[in-house]
């Protein structure tokens, strides 16, 4: 498949450049709503609508926000549809709203929205920036629900809030807290090394391209920090 | 154009659009907001009010004179009665409940929203101890049992609900009074007696006639108040009856003051008796032959195993020289907050007053403490208590401290005796 086709770029994040499983970003989130199904499922949309929309938005103005003060600028972008989707969560959705908590406002650190805006919607076109965000949405939320579903259902003996009694006594309590948390993180992104068997990109490949600091950097000491959120 | 110029603008321009975008979210999203808010509001006000049909929230600025206890009020919209947000002190400051008060005056439900009790003393029990007064009235709340081993908390839900309760009849449009019981009672007796900042309760070491209650004494040396059941009867610093009542009553006051104001004593040389208790810290006698003693009592503090400062349980007491005590009082104590602390109040100690030694079991019949290994403190003593409940009221979950107590004014009948039984 042509690397720079819709397909391509929709599809990349929901598995070869998952960003959570590959990317690793967005970390924060990943395990600290991943306690329930029904806040990471929130949290997904929430990231995902913002995702879209940021990057629809990011894309329009690209050729117009001086390249000085962009990332001032895709901030105040996030940080605006942030707000806007924390409204409408708080006004239709508010048993999410009190799930999500602090996790929602936080969204516009999350490292994934920037990442996208600054690596891609900044250089692309409305359309592939719309699927890029949508593609990436996807991924984090079906990330986030992976996580989620293992850590309820052999954490809590259940599902989304739904009691499973025949799992009740061999529920793993362990995994509903933070290290059981990144034991299913850890455990996941292997699978899906094993899944791409090994061919998802190395951060090296992906990173440096689309770096604001490439012309200054040390060649792969990005490699050697890794990501973070 | 300046490059900087331009970058400013485009910052500027993209903080604008977005603002203006959020501004319409919120215009759309606001009143729902608003209304999902109130929505988790009256939930919480259905619950000490179930059969409400909707609240509205009274200002409490309107109102004059209102605790500062009290954060929120609201109307029920039907007229059936209010519901009062108050924040007390229980054992630690900001319990805070939600009281729903009846048209009647009478408690609707009563909810803890939170509190900072100890969970451990009051094992949560402040959530639900609400239930137990619905349908009370103000006067029924004091009968209400209490959270075992939580006085204070116990103490400041009642208030609460007392403030609840006179707070909704103002809200109704009535009158209501806020003072504490202290408050009230040092009011009563500044109006017997004008002019005195405060009164301080009389230890009486004299026999006095039985129908006195109490008798209070002004900070400034201007007289007595001498309480007779409802009667307040005030004496001045000379010794003469100011209050309109009948002459025998006049009359009983004023000698009951002269009897109480003139009694000299003298210290007791302990040395100069034989087998005196060790618990016996000093004795005083009168001129009329009663004596004045203090012992000390091993409550907890002194049989918790891992107690740092133990303390005695110091009681004063007076007593005829035939063993009756007159009056007790508890001097100090080290015993633990919300359990062991209630031996300070007077509720335990006026009990003694008028006992004799054949009103309490003996030293030997009171059993020893039980220790489990880890110190007593850790181990139930029914058998103590057992034998405790048949002569007091014991202290609930303070068995050790009621024991210790106890022991105390034994050590005081014992001492009486040995001062009666003559020198050396």
């Amino acid at each position: 498949m042509n690397k720079n086709s819709n397909m391509t770029i929709f599809l990349k994040g929901i598995l070869k450049e998952n960003p959570v499983f590959v990317l690793i970003l967005g970390t924060c989130p990943t395990l600290a709503v991943t306690s329930t199904v029904t806040g990471a499922f929130g949290m997904g949309i929430a990231a995902l609508i913002v995702l879209v929309c940021s990057n629809v938005l990011v894309s329009l103005l690209r050729k117009v926000i001086p390249d000085s003060v962009r990332i001032p600028c895709y901030i105040v972008v996030i940080a605006g549809f942030v707000t806007i989707v924390q409204m409408f969560i708080k006004a239709y959705f508010p048993e999410i709203d009190a799930l999500l908590g602090v996790y929602l406002p936080l969204i516009t650190v999350n490292c994934i929205i920037l990442g996208r805006a600054e690596m891609f919607a900044g250089k692309n076109t409305v359309g592939k920036s719309a699927l890029d965000g949508l593609g990436m949405g996807i991924g984090f939320t079906i990330a986030m629900l992976m996580m989620s579903i293992i850590r309820e259902v052999f954490g809590n003996a259940s599902f989304a809030g739904i009691a499973i009694p025949f799992l009740e006594p061999y529920k793993i309590g362990f995994l509903t807290s933070a290290p059981g948390g990144l034991l299913v993180y850890g455990l996941l992104i292997a699978l899906v090394y094993v899944i791409t068997k090994g061919k998802a990109p190395l951060k090296k490949s992906f990173s440096c391209e689309g770096c604001p600091s490439k012309e200054h950097c040390q060649t792969g000491a990005c490699e050697v920090k890794g990501g973070n959120d | 154009m300046n490059k900087s110029i331009k970058s400013t603008l485009s910052l500027v321009i993209i903080c604008a659009g977005m603002a203006l975008l959020i501004a319409l979210a919120n215009m759309i999203t606001a009143p729902i907001i608003k209304k999902n808010e109130e929505a988790k509001a009256n939930e919480a006000l259905l619950q000490v009010m179930p059969d409400g049909a909707g609240f509205e929230k009274l200002d409490l600025k309107t109102f004059s004179n209102l605790p500062t206890t009290v954060e929120e009020g609201y109307k029920e919209t039907s007229g059936k009665g209010f519901v009062v947000k108050v924040r007390v002190k229980g054992f630690n400051p900001n319990l805070v409940l939600m009281v729903g008060v009846n048209i009647d005056e009478t408690i609707s439900g009563a909810v803890c929203l939170s509190s900072e009790e100890t969970p451990s003393v009051t094992m949560g029990a402040e959530k639900t101890y609400g239930e137990s007064f619905i349908g009370k009235k103000e006067t029924e709340i004091d009968s209400v049992n209490a959270i075992a081993g939580a006085s204070y908390t116990t103490d400041g839900y009642k208030e609460a609900l007392k403030i609840a309760i006179n707070v909704s009849k103002v809200f109704a449009g009535g009158s209501a009074d806020f003072r504490t019981e202290e408050e009230k009672l040092q009011d009563a007796l500044k109006e017997v007696l004008p002019g005195t900042t405060s009164f301080e309760k009389v230890f009486i070491v004299e026999v006095i006639d039985e129908s006195i209650d109490a008798i209070y004494k002004a900070d400034n040396d201007k007289g007595y108040v001498v309480i007779i059941g409802e009667q307040f009867i005030g004496v001045n610093g000379e010794g003469v009856c100011v209050s309109e009542v009948e002459d025998t009553v006049k009359t009983l006051a004023e000698n009951t003051v002269s009897i109480i104001s003139t009694t000299t004593t003298v210290d007791i040389d302990l040395t100069t008796y034989a087998n005196l208790p060790q618990e016996l810290v000093w004795a005083k006698k009168t001129a009329t032959g009663n004596y004045i003693v203090q012992v000390k009592g091993d409550g907890f503090s002194i049989n918790n195993y891992y107690g740092k400062d133990k303390k005695e349980i110091l009681v004063n007491l007076s007593l005829t020289k035939d063993g009756k005590v007159i009056d007790c009082y508890t001097y100090d104590h080290g015993e633990s907050a919300n359990y062991g602390d209630a031996c300070g109040k007077e509720d335990f100690y006026g009990q003694f007053d008028g006992m004799t030694e054949s009103d309490l079991p003996s030293l030997n019949d009171i059993p020893d403490l039980v220790d489990g290994g880890h110190g007593p403190e850790y181990t139930e003593q029914p058998a103590v208590k057992d034998v405790l409940d048949d002569y007091i009221d014991v202290i609930g979950g303070a068995t050790i401290t009621t024991r210790g107590y106890v022991r105390a004014v034994l050590y005081a009948f014992e001492s009486v005796k040995i001062f009666e039984g003559g020198l050396i």
